[in-house]
């Protein structure tokens, strides 16, 4: 699949990079048809955070579900999404709260909380789990969740 | 739109506690700022006040009923202040974060948290949305590098102001906001100036990165004619 990937400040290029696929019973596969630059990718893009080279930019996707894993039965094959910026699991302390933009589980450091996903063709999300309230046509709104190897500051 | 600047921008006024006939402040016409200006008006607020200086948001700004005020042309707070009768406006919201500059692009990482601790009355709130981070290596003073900056807190606990901050809990409000627009009654996408394939995110980043004019937000589609080569 293509990504818009970082290369250094003010370089972004598309390229392609592994194909998201199926990993876990509760991920979801979805084909993103839109995906939006956000100003909060500038701080990145400028090289203005700690995000490394070589990862990919996006975080404000929607797309239509592809494939679901074992354990999704909530959303559905042909279901269109919208993937919220926040990598959350939905059943964390804060996440019970709606404090999805401070999930403890998807912050890869145990003292922080939060955490926000990416652009490509393809985003791996479990979004089965938690959230994926999904509607026909244009609008729809659903969860995501990027097996994203280190995040960088919070965007928004 | 429901990803991230929607929920966002309404978050700011959620953080700010706007109300129906408040009068409400937004610094930074971005894509979230925009947001910020169009939840405020959704939420009653009976006079929106968005600083910028790129003429283009600020356009964007006026189409949405909003009161546009160039801060490279005057001092956005005596403007807020004489919109208000002097009181300043009943809440704001921050939606530039920690690499807000001056109209020469000089930066000054507490531009803005100034400028709304100024322009909002006593006992106002304020809901900072914008991106402020805790080390910033690139930052412009010693500050500014540790993630710091110099904050008019003496004038902020003086005027007994909340402050709200942090990214936004979307799904909180995604369902909501969906509705809205499902229901015709609000359409963010007015910000919207370029559909483009995902090929072209080099020169839309480019653009977007320069506030080129008329850039005001990219969607980009990944299998758009064009995209794919
Ligand atoms: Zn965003
Ligand atoms: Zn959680």
């Amino acid at each position: 699949m293509k990504a818009v990937v970082y290369e250094g400040p003010r370089q972004v290029s598309v390229k392609d990079v592994p194909d998201a696929r199926i990993e876990r019973p509760t991920d979801v596969l979805v084909r993103v048809t839109s995906a939006n630059i956000c100003g909060s990718d500038l701080h990145m893009y400028e090289g203005r955070t700690d995000f490394e080279t070589g990862r990919w930019f996006g975080h404000e996707n929607l797309g239509e579900v592809v494939e679901v894993g074992d354990g999704v039965d909530k959303v559905k094959v042909g279901d269109w999404v919208v993937l919220p910026f926040n990598i959350a699991c939905g059943h964390c302390k804060n996440c019970e709260r709606q404090l999805t933009n401070y999930c403890l589980t998807a912050q890869p450091e145990p003292q922080m909380a939060g955490a926000a996903f990416g652009f490509a063709d393809m985003g791996p999300g479990p979004a089965g789990r938690q959230s994926c309230c999904g509607c026909r046509g244009a609008t729809s709104t659903a969860c995501g969740w990027a097996r994203t190897r280190k995040r960088s500051r919070p965007t928004t | 739109m429901l990803a991230d600047i929607f929920p966002t921008g309404y978050h700011a006024t959620e953080m700010a506690g706007v109300k129906p006939g408040d009068q409400t402040v937004i610094y930074g016409a971005g894509p979230v700022g925009l947001m910020a200006a169009l939840s405020a008006t959704i939420r009653g607020a009976g006079k929106v006040m968005v600083v910028d200086r790129q003429p283009d948001r600020l356009r964007l700004a006026e189409s949405i009923g909003a009161i546009a005020i160039d801060d490279s042309k005057v001092d956005p707070v005596q403007v807020v202040l004489d919109e208000t009768m002097g009181l300043g406006a009943d809440n704001g919201c921050e939606c530039v974060g920690y690499q807000a500059h001056e109209p020469d692009g000089q930066e000054q990482a507490s531009l803005t948290m100034n400028r709304l601790v100024a322009s909002v009355r006593f006992t106002g709130s304020i809901g900072a949305v914008g991106v402020y981070v805790p080390q910033d290596p690139g930052g412009s003073d010693d500050l500014a590098k540790q993630g710091k900056i110099a904050l008019d807190f003496g004038m902020l606990w003086f005027k007994g102001l909340h402050l709200g901050t942090g990214q936004a809990p979307v799904k909180k409000y995604n369902r909501q906001l969906r509705d809205l627009i499902a229901g015709g009654k609000a359409e963010p996408s007015f910000i919207v100036s370029h559909e483009l394939p995902l090929e072209q995110a080099p020169e839309a980043y480019d653009h977007f990165d320069k506030r080129d004019d008329g850039w005001t937000k990219v969607v980009l589609h990944p299998a758009m004619a064009g995209a794919g080569a």
